[in-house]
C-alpha cells in the first residue's frame, strides 16, 4: 500500500494537482486503507497542527507586512537604505540587500518583501542600468534573509515542528542573517563596481530619511522586543506589529486607506490558506510516519551506513536541494523535519543549527527551477518573463551553495547567539 | 426566435446565474476568512495589551482566534483553486498549449472533484464521532468543539463545487463554447 500511495502522490504532483491534495490522498490512503486509522484521528492531528497558537504568528506577521507595503513604511525603509549605501559601488543593488534585511525584520513574508522591496527598489535599478534578469534574482535571493533574520515564518514553523522555543529559533536566524547580507553585498559591489552610483547623500538627508523611518524602525524593537523581554508571545508580537502598522499607516505616513487596509487583510487570507491547508493536510502525513515508524528505519539505515554529523547534514541539504527544485519552503519543512529530527540527538547537531542549515538550502528553493517562486515573484514585479532570468541564476547558485555549507561547518554562527538568550 | 437562438440564451442565462453564484460564494469565502484574521489581529493585541497594562487577560481573545483557524483555510481551498493559487508544481503545463492544456485542466479539475468528495465523506464521517464526543471548548465562549471541525467538510464540499466549475470551464473551452466559457470566467476573474 505504501509504494501504491507512492505512485498516486507522484502521479498527482505531476498532474499539478495542489500539494495539499498530493499529502491529502497519498497520507490518507495508507492512514485509512492500509493502517485502519479512523478519519477523526486524521483530523484531531490536522486541526491540532493548525490551531498552535505559535503559528497563528504567521498570517499575522503577513498582515502586518502587507499593510507596512500599503503604509508607506516600506518606501520610508528604502529611501533611508539609498541614504546610507546608495554611493556604493553596486549601491542600488547593495540598497535592495540592506532594505530585504530590514523588512525582513518587520515581517516574516518572503513575497510581501519581495513585492514591497521591489516595487520600489527594482525600476530604479532597471533606470540606474541593471540588467534585468540579475535584478530579479538578486531580488529573489535576497528575499531569503526573510527565512532567516527573525521574525521568520520559517522560525516559526521549524519551532512549531520541534518544540524549539521561537526565541531561541529567532536568535539563531540572526548570525547567520548578517553573513548573507554581508556576502550579498560583496558579490553585488564587485558584479556591479562599474554601474553609476547614486550621489553621496549628505548627513542632513541621511538624518531626515532616518527620522522619516523611525517609526518603521520601531517594529522590530516592539516584535523582538517584546518576545526577548518576556512581554509578548510570538503570535501576540505579531498582532501588535500589525495594529503598530495601521497606527502608523493611518496616522504618521497617512498613506494607508481603508481600501488598501481591505486588500492587505485578503491578500494575507490567500497567502495564509496556501501555507495552512499545506500544514494540515501535512499532518496526515506526520500520523502515517508515526505509525509506520519511518523516521526511526531512516536512522537506523544511515547509522548502518556509517553516516556521520557531516555526512547526515551534507545529505539532508543535498535532499532539501532536489525538493526545493519542484516543492515550496512549507511542504519541504513538513517532509524533511518530521523524518530528520529524531536523528538530531544520535548525530549530535544543535536543533537551532539544524534549522539554519535547513533554511539556507530549501531557501534556495526560492531560485531554482522549475518551482522558484521567490524568482517568479520578482519577475513579475517588473514584468519580466521569469525563463529570462535564468541566466543570472549560476552565480547566485554559487553563492547561495558557498553560504550553506559555511552553515553545515561553522555551527556556531547559528548556535552562539541562542546560547546567550 | 430560433430553437437553436432560445437554446443558447437558455445557455448564456445559466452560465450568468451560476458564474453570479459562485462569485457571490467565493466572495463569501473570502469575507470569512478575512473577518477570522481581522479577529486574530485585534484580539491578540487586545489581549497582550490587557495584559501588560493591567496585568489580566481574558481566555476568549487568546484561546479562541487559533480555534478558528480552520474557518480561515477550509472555506479558502475552492476560492484558492478557482483562482490558480494553490501550491502546485507547475510541471506539465509548462509543456501543454492549447487543446492538451484545457485536456490537463479538465482533468485536474476531476481529480479534485473525487479528492474532495472523499474527503468530505471522511469529515462527515469524522465530524458525526465529534458530535458524539459532545466536547466543548474551554476558551471562554462555551460553544461545542464540533463547530471548529464543521470547517473540515465545509471547505471540501465547497472544493467540490468549485473543483466542478474549473472542471466546466475546461470542457466549455474545448467544446469551444467561447460565450458561457466567457460569461463564467469573466466573473471568476
Amino acid at each position: 500500500m505504501i509504494w501504491a500511495a507512492l505512485t498516486v502522490s507522484t502521479v498527482l504532483l505531476l498532474l499539478s494537482l495542489p500539494i495539499f491534495l498530493v499529502f491529502g490522498v497519498g497520507s490518507s490512503m495508507i492512514a485509512i486503507l492500509d493502517l485502519g486509522l479512523p478519519w477523526a484521528t486524521l483530523l484531531q492531528t490536522s486541526f491540532g497542527g493548525i490551531t498552535k497558537q505559535i503559528l497563528l504568528a504567521i498570517p499575522l506577521f503577513i498582515f502586518a507586512g502587507y499593510v507596512m507595503v500599503r503604509g508607506g513604511i516600506a518606501t520610508r525603509l528604502v529611501n533611508l537604505c539609498m541614504a546610507l549605501v546608495g554611493h556604493w559601488p553596486g549601491g542600488l543593488g547593495v540598497a535592495m540587500v540592506l532594505s530585504m534585511g530590514f523588512f525582513a525584520a518587520f515581517c516574516g513574508s518572503i513575497l510581501a518583501a519581495i513585492t514591497a522591496v521591489g516595487t520600489i527598489l527594482m525600476p530604479r535599478m532597471i533606470e540606474g542600468g541593471y540588467p534585468k534578469p540579475f535584478v530579479v534574482v538578486l531580488a529573489a535571493m535576497a528575499a531569503l534573509l526573510e527565512a532567516l533574520i527573525p521574525p521568520s515564518n520559517a522560525a516559526i514553523i521549524y519551532s512549531s515542528l520541534t518544540q524549539v522555543p521561537v526565541a531561541r529559533t529567532f536568535a539563531a536566524g540572526i548570525v547567520p542573517g548578517l553573513v548573507l547580507m554581508l556576502m550579498l553585498t560583496v558579490f553585488v559591489a564587485l558584479r556591479c563596481r562599474n554601474m553609476p552610483r547614486a550621489a553621496k547623500a549628505t548627513g542632513g538627508e541621511r538624518r531626515t530619511a532616518l527620522v522619516a523611518a523611525g517609526s518603521a524602525l520601531l517594529t522590530p524593537v516592539i516584535v523582538l522586543g517584546g518576545i526577548y523581554g518576556g512581554f509578548l508571545t510570538a503570535a501576540e508580537s505579531a498582532a501588535v506589529a500589525g495594529v503598530w502598522a495601521i497606527i502608523v499607516g493611518f496616522t504618521i505616513y497617512r498613506e494607508l486607506t481603508f481600501k488598501g487596509l481591505g486588500e492587505a487583510l485578503v491578500s494575507t487570507t490567500i497567502a495564509t490558506s496556501a501555507i495552512f491547508i499545506i500544514i494540515a493536510m501535512a499532518k496526515f502525513l506526520s500520523v502515517v510516519l508515526t505509525f509506520t515508524q519511518a523516521p526511526q528505519q531512516l536512522i537506523a539505515g544511515l547509522t548502518d551506513l556509517g553516516a556521520t554529523r557531516l555526512t547526515f547534514l551534507l545529505m539532508v541539504a543535498v535532499a532539501c536541494l532536489l525538493l526545493g527544485t519542484f516543492i515550496e519552503v512549507v511542504p519541504i519543512f513538513y517532509l524533511v523535519i518530521p523524518m530528520t529530527l529524531a536523528a538530531l540527538p544520535i548525530f549530535e547537531v544543535d536543533p537551532v543549527h539544524y534549522y539554519v542549515v535547513l533554511g539556507a538550502f530549501i531557501g534556495m528553493g526560492l531560485l531554482t527551477p522549475p518551482v522558484c517562486v521567490g524568482l517568479y515573484t520578482g519577475a513579475a514585479v517588473i514584468g519580466l518573463s521569469p525563463e529570462k532570468a535564468f541566466r543570472e541564476l549560476p552565480g547566485f547558485l554559487l553563492l547561495g551553495l558557498l553560504y550553506g555549507l559555511l552553515m553545515i561547518l561553522v555551527p556556531s554562527l547559528a548556535t552562539w547567539l541562542p546560547s546567550h538568550v | 426566435m430560433t430553437i437553436p437562438d432560445l437554446q443558447e440564451t437558455r445557455v448564456t442565462t445559466l452560465a450568468w446565474a451560476y458564474g453570479r453564484f459562485n462569485d457571490l460564494l467565493a466572495r463569501l469565502c473570502v469575507l470569512v476568512a478575512g473577518a477570522g484574521v481581522a479577529f486574530a489581529v485585534f484580539a491578540l493585541a487586545a489581549s497582550a495589551a490587557e495584559r501588560v497594562l493591567i496585568g489580566i487577560s481574558f481566555a476568549v481573545l487568546n484561546d479562541l482566534p487559533p480555534q478558528l483557524v480552520p474557518w480561515i483555510v477550509f472555506p479558502m481551498m475552492g476560492v484558492l483553486l478557482r483562482h490558480g493559487q494553490h501550491v502546485t508544481v507547475d510541471f506539465l503545463p509548462a509543456f501543454l498549449t492549447g487543446r492538451r492544456a484545457h485536456m490537463l485542466e479538465l482533468l485536474i479539475g476531476l481529480l479534485v472533484a473525487v479528492a474532495s468528495l472523499v474527503f468530505l465523506a471522511g469529515g462527515m464521517d469524522a465530524l458525526a464521532f465529534f458530535r458524539m464526543l459532545n466536547q466543548r471548548s474551554e476558551t471562554g465562549l462555551n460553544f461545542p468543539l464540533w463547530w471548529i471541525y464543521a470547517a473540515f467538510p465545509t471547505g471540501f464540499a465547497l472544493l467540490f463545487w468549485f473543483a466542478v466549475e474549473k472542471s466546466l470551464c475546461a470542457a466549455l473551452a474545448l467544446a469551444g463554447a467561447e460565450t458561457p466559457l466567457r460569461i463564467i470566467r469573466g466573473r471568476a476573474t
